[in-house]
């Protein structure tokens, strides 16, 4: 009795003790948004679910700040097996997946809802132009609207032409952009900017607004053109042999939940965007409107040959046009029901 | 004869609110010894009581004497210290609610001029040039300032107006780096170090420079401040994957004696405790 009872507990212990330290699968995750940030937070909340609903046998271990190395690094790692997945943006997803960065083309969106209605409409064909690359789609999670800002005023193109831009080096999008726009831009690494807009080298850059922010680029200009010049992409992947490891209920859990999670950070992200309008404007950064509907008519021609050019390196032609009649059909069905 | 004088003269002074003032300076010393035996305390929990309740005391007197600078100063370092010694690991909401009270009491100081009072929360710009306006006698209220306002900062990095904030902080640092670097154990190179060290290079961090800073703050003092040596290992030495440095910082940390600099007793306890949370989670923090 007392026997049975004792390798009853004993028992016990060892598959608590089980349960607790045997983390059967361990996703090593790097990503450059740092600790603290809206970013990281909800990918904790992510890794907890996904710990929660598999009882433990499933988990994130989570390398924020960079730590890990810039995306070409974490690609690298990925490769060697010493990651299994991060999260991405356009430099990332180039790599991984040209074709997705038909989402980073300029003028392309006018509001995000029609971002979430190309999400939508396109999601099997991006989820397979990552599963072709040997990666998993696990959820969209987006920089946001790109805006150009400037230390002089930027009101129509010939404004434009006429500053002193950066271009982020090797980034085949903005390169197609600026030269459609005429500009002839100054290729720096991004650690670079922030000296360069002091010194004069440069007097106008393109960002987010939080990226403005958080990378001290607002103290340095004084104009923002209220037009989105694109919407910069971002998503978390995961490497596919790692996932095809994962067995059928884990793979379940990890993907209901990236969705969820991520769609819950492209919310608040959109609404950390907005708060940091907010903060721009009280920091005395102007925003110009376009002047006219003729303007932006024009800068929309530009994003449209901007985009013809990528056709061949990125993407072909024939997805760049059905992508962009599904943005103009949901622009006119939007017009028409108001 | 000198009764009948007397009572008159009480009246006039205790109307004219000059004995309350006298009472308050002394009540104000009070404090002063109070926070300074606080500081050499060594016993976290008895340390937690006796500061909370100095801090009421603390803003109970400001109320009789609003625009007393030294209290002001003693109310900003104090919420700020207690913060971080005792809110921020085990209530982060609690925590920035403190150090943005902190922050409060050292602007009350700094906005008494006219101009800064105009320019601190307008663009950089004018915020520097105000900033200007200060010599080595505002060091004190520049340092705790900043103290309350970075670390505020640090636990509100979802809110795109605190982020905005740091390139104020940064100069409000670099004031007192530059009119009186050694001021509190060379506390501004620790927070340089900690705001320029804790971001990649990518996100307008600094790893070099923070290094730069965090070793002046221990040569300044003599690495007797542990905290330092603390934030040393959260921030650069995570960000820059220095496992070794890492390890060897907090291991001094654990080994050093709390006697090592009996006036910051508290401090270095509360360092001892942070330094040990931190080396548990080194293979969280590591590759």
């Amino acid at each position: 009795m007392n026997l049975g009872r004792t390798a009853l507990l004993v028992f016990l212990f060892l598959a608590s003790s089980l349960i607790l330290c045997a983390q059967e699968y361990l996703i090593k995750f790097a990503t450059l948004a740092p600790e603290g940030s809206t970013w990281l937070n909800v990918m904790r909340e992510y890794d907890s679910e996904v710990r929660k609903e598999s009882g433990g046998r499933l988990g994130f271990k989570i390398y924020g700040g960079g730590v890990a190395g810039d995306e070409k690094d974490v690609i690298r790692k990925i490769r060697l097996g010493q990651f299994h997945s991060a999260g991405f943006t356009g430099v990332g997803l180039g790599e991984i997946a040209p074709k997705v960065r038909v989402l980073d083309c300029p003028f392309l969106f006018q509001s995000y809802d029609e971002v979430d209605y190309v999400y939508k409409t396109f999601d099997k064909e991006f989820a397979q132009a990552f599963e072709e690359n040997r990666y998993v789609l696990l959820g969209w999670a987006e920089v946001g609207f790109v805006y150009i800002f400037s230390q002089s005023p930027i009101y129509g193109v010939d404004d434009v032409r006429k500053t002193k831009m950066w271009i982020w080096e090797g980034d085949p999008i903005a390169e197609a952009t600026l030269k459609s726009l005429g500009v002839s831009a100054t290729p720096l690494s991004i650690t670079d900017v922030l000296t360069s807009l002091q010194t004069g080298m440069i007097n106008a850059v393109y960002t987010s607004p939080l990226g403005a922010i958080a990378l001290q680029w607002f103290t340095r200009v004084k104009y923002m053109l209220n037009l989105p010049l694109a919407d910069a992409a971002g998503a978390v992947v995961i490497w596919k042999k790692k996932f095809d490891d994962l067995p059928p209920d884990l793979r379940e859990i990890l993907l209901r939940n990236g969705q969820k999670y991520m769609e819950k950070l492209t919310r608040l992200s959109r609404e950390d965007n907005r708060k940091a309008i907010e903060t721009l404007k009280k920091n005395s950064i102007k925003l110009i409107a376009p002047p006219s509907t003729e303007t932006i008519r024009e800068y929309f021609g530009i994003g449209e040959r901007a985009r013809r050019t990528l056709v061949g390196k990125l993407f072909s032609e024939e997805f760049l046009t059905r992508v962009e009649k599904a943005v103009l059909d949901f622009r006119s069905h939007e017009k028409h029901s108001k | 004869m000198h009764r009948a004088f007397l009572i008159p003269i009480l009246v006039i002074l205790f109307s004219s609110g000059c004995i309350q003032s006298i009472a308050l300076r002394s009540t104000g010393e009070i404090v002063d010894y109070g926070l300074e035996a606080i500081n050499e305390e060594s016993d976290l929990q008895l340390a937690e009581q006796s500061i909370a309740s100095d801090l009421k005391l603390l803003d109970g007197l400001l109320k009789g004497d609003p625009e007393n600078e030294h209290l002001l100063l003693m109310a900003a370092r104090g919420y700020g210290s207690f913060a971080l010694g005792f809110a921020e690991d085990s209530s982060p909401e609690r925590a920035r609610m403190f150090y943005l009270r902190a922050r409060d009491y050292g602007l009350r100081v700094l906005t008494h001029r006219e101009r800064f009072k105009k320019a601190w929360d307008k663009d950089l710009g004018a915020f520097q040039q105000a900033l200007a306006e200060f010599g080595r006698d505002d060091v004190p209220a520049v340092f705790w300032t900043a103290n309350g306002w970075g670390n505020y900062i640090r636990l509100n990095l979802t809110d795109p107006g605190a982020i905005a904030d740091i390139p104020k902080v940064e100069s409000l640092l670099k004031f007192v780096v530059e009119h009186n670097e050694t001021y509190f154990y060379g506390g501004a190179h620790l927070a340089m170090g900690i705001l320029l060290g804790s971001r990649p290079k990518i996100l307008a961090g600094d790893p070099e420079g923070a290094r730069k800073h965090f070793d002046r703050c221990l040569e300044i003092s003599q690495g007797k401040f542990l905290m330092a040596d603390v934030f040393y290992a959260m921030t650069y030495a995570v960000q820059t994957q220095n496992r070794e440095l890492f390890s060897a910082l907090l291991q001094k940390v654990n080994e050093s004696s709390l006697d090592l600099l009996p006036e910051q007793r508290l401090a270095n306890a509360i360092a001892k405790k942070k330094g040990e949370k931190l080396l548990e989670r080194i293979s969280d923090l590591f590759e």
